[in-house]
């Protein structure tokens, strides 16, 4: 399953997302998603869903697993790149490691997560 | 309750329990081509998400179109949300939701610049230009038959300054009882200002409950609460 679509991209003259990302620059990741210009783009968000009467069944589909998988690791990835200091509830820091998450593996230009370079976090912690 | 944490949220993810969102605020008619393109890619690539499509990924835990799932969000009850976004989210085929703060709508036109600059709505430039700035209640009443409204609370507030439980019966009941009375249908779903979660306050979120909610929009997940 695809998480990238192809379509506007980044502003002109600006490094996407993609470029960002084989660059590890995981705090310009996070500097691009946060300079959206609310009056004609999109903020992108990757939304988890909890049923607060009881637990909901479990995914069965393959690719949506292996979506959320890949999902969760560069979370951590980028969670530990920029907010390494925060608390464990602390929703303002979870909310912006998931927006560089979006920003980066499902804006339009976005890269596709399997592409996700493993040392991406390393770049950014300089 | 679930509180918003790290570990939720990574559990979240590796259960398959996510889904996609883009958050819209004002879209100006001078932007209407770049709006028009990011959200054909969207329709390009992306499925719609309808209410009840929502409902049944609550129910099976399993995304069930071959595309994956993503719901554009058009905050605050701006007129160019019923003007711009939704002829073009019609025009796409796509589901908008579009979270309202209904006294904004409710402001006289007159003083709705001020109501957006006293209430934490962003303006842009053709937003001040004269006129309305809010949708009216016909254009909300015509955009809940083809998409989905709800409350954004009635001015635009965050739990942390809805104290009094008259502010709560203002925000989180007033605004749902006069938005279905508008549209006459359920209004399915609650988002606080800075899309605060659910589980990070009681009294709040039983307000949320007991107002019969459906689902609790946050920055982080979707709560089914009712």
């Amino acid at each position: 399953m695809s998480v990238t679509v192809s379509g506007p991209s980044s502003h002109a003259g600006e490094p996407s997302a993609a470029q960002l990302l084989e660059a590890g620059d995981i705090v310009g990741l996070m500097r691009a998603c946060h300079d959206r210009r609310l009056e004609r783009e999109g903020i992108p968000m990757v939304l988890g869903f909890v049923d607060e009467r009881g637990p909901i069944p479990a995914n069965t589909d393959a690719a949506q697993l292996a979506e959320g998988a890949a999902f969760a690791d560069v979370f951590d990835r980028y969670s530990a790149a920029i907010v390494p200091w925060a608390r464990p509830d602390d929703e303002g820091a979870i909310i912006t490691a998931m927006q560089v998450l979006a920003y980066t593996h499902f804006a339009p230009g976005a890269a596709p997560v399997q592409d996700a370079p493993a040392s991406a976090s390393e770049g950014a912690a300089s | 309750m679930t509180q918003p944490t790290f570990a939720a949220q990574r559990e979240q993810l590796r259960r398959g329990h996510f889904i996609r969102v883009v958050n819209y605020h004002s879209t100006p008619r001078g932007a209407w081509e770049e709006l028009a393109g990011e959200l054909a890619g969207f329709a390009r690539d992306y499925a719609s998400v309808t209410l009840d499509d929502l409902d049944r990924l609550f129910e099976t835990g399993t995304w069930h179109k071959d595309k994956p799932g993503l719901i554009p969000v058009f905050y605050e009850g701006y007129r160019n949300s019923a003007t711009v976004a939704a002829p073009l989210c019609d025009e796409f085929g796509i589901t908008g939701w579009f979270p309202i703060a209904t006294s904004f709508v409710d402001c006289d036109p007159e003083y709705q610049e001020a109501f957006a600059r006293a209430h934490w709505i962003s303006l842009v430039e053709e937003d001040t230009q004269g006129g309305r700035i809010a949708m009216n209640w016909d254009e909300v009443r015509d955009l809940s038959e083809r998409h989905v409204v709800y409350p954004h609370t009635a001015h635009h507030e965050g739990l942390d300054t809805v104290l009094l439980d008259s502010d709560i019966e203002r925000e989180v009941v007033e605004s749902k009882r006069i938005l279905e009375a508008v549209t006459g249908q359920e209004a399915p779903a609650f988002v606080w200002l800075h899309g605060s979660s659910y589980g990070q306050s009681p009294r709040h979120d039983a307000a949320v409950k007991e107002a019969g909610y459906r689902y609790q929009f946050a920055n982080t997940m979707i709560h089914r609460v009712n």
